[in-house]
């Protein structure tokens, strides 16, 4: 078979034999796995995980000697190992630490993008008046505000709902006692 | 079927405490984890079990320990660490309040 790739994945010493279908299939599958961890700082670690873990399955498999393994194979075992299913962002991108405020985009209330929203969210501001002032601020900047508004739109992440928001700066528990403890004085 | 997807939310949120007491008495590797907790009724992918074992482990939850393999490459044995025990004993008292709660409330 002309057909036949020889494929090396981490942690195995020796190499796979695939045909055309199923190389791609596996290189298709990391490429997506990477494009999913994104931003994750576990990110080669889990994709490496991943490879051996593959490789363990591609060689119980164990094909005849000169023959490679199929697509129809692979594609079962691709299957029966999931596709990576990324950890909760936040948690995943600070571990431990505090997330803390931070600018985004968010879907509940959201006239267009979600962009006053985000802001008023961040900043605790009314968004009312976060609105009020935006548009106020279109004639008088000459239009910059939508040009601002739309690069915003682009590039600031996706949060669903202001709650999701608050869940995602969620304090960790040294910081939520000391947050307590402030609430407590003002009661007092 | 609405109720299995409420079942689902649930179960998703028991993965974690469930994959630290995996390796609470010994010490167990990625596959044989995905094993304990399929033969308790809670199949899970390695797929979604690698992000999640390799952020407990940035986490100081678990660690590992290589060890050479039969077939193929070594494995990562994980193991508990102290702040893993404590949090896992933590979300066991937090259950168990939960329950309580759900069973007692309004009562």
């Amino acid at each position: 078979m002309t057909d036949t790739h020889y494929m090396r994945l981490s942690g195995h010493s020796g190499t796979f034999a695939l045909t055309s279908d199923a190389h791609q299939q596996i290189l298709d599958y990391i490429a997506a796995s990477r494009e999913r961890l994104r931003g994750s700082l576990d990110a080669d670690e889990t994709v490496r995980d991943l490879e051996v873990a593959l490789g363990e399955r591609l060689s119980k498999l164990a094909p005849p000697p000169g023959q490679a393994v199929g697509a129809g194979q692979v594609a079962d075992v691709l299957e029966a190992l999931g596709s990576v299913e990324p950890e909760v962002m936040g948690s995943q991108e600070t571990g431990t630490a505090q997330r803390g405020p931070f600018w985004c985009r968010i879907l509940e209330h959201k006239w267009f993008a979600g962009v006053c929203v985000g802001i008023a969210t961040r900043g605790s501001f009314d968004l009312g008046w976060v609105r009020t002032i935006s548009i106020f601020l279109i004639p008088l900047s000459g239009g910059l505000v939508v040009f601002a508004y739309l690069a915003l739109a682009l590039f600031l992440p996706v949060v669903p709902t202001v709650a999701e928001y608050w869940r995602l700066t969620e304090m960790p528990a040294t910081r939520l006692r000391a947050g307590q403890r402030r609430r407590g004085r003002l009661r007092a | 079927m609405k109720e299995d997807a409420k079942l689902l939310a649930l179960r998703r949120g028991m993965l974690e405490p469930f994959v630290l007491a995996a390796v609470e008495h010994r010490r167990r590797y990625a596959v044989e984890i995905a094993e304990v907790l399929a033969a308790s009724g809670f199949p899970v992918l390695e797929g979604t079990l690698y992000p999640l074992l390799n952020r407990l482990r940035r986490d100081g939850l678990v660690e590992h320990e290589w060890q050479e393999s039969p077939s193929g490459p070594p494995r990562k044995y994980l193991s508990l660490t102290p702040a893993g025990r404590a949090q896992l004993a933590e979300l066991r008292d937090y259950l168990k309040i939960l329950t309580d709660t759900l069973a007692t409330i309004g009562k």
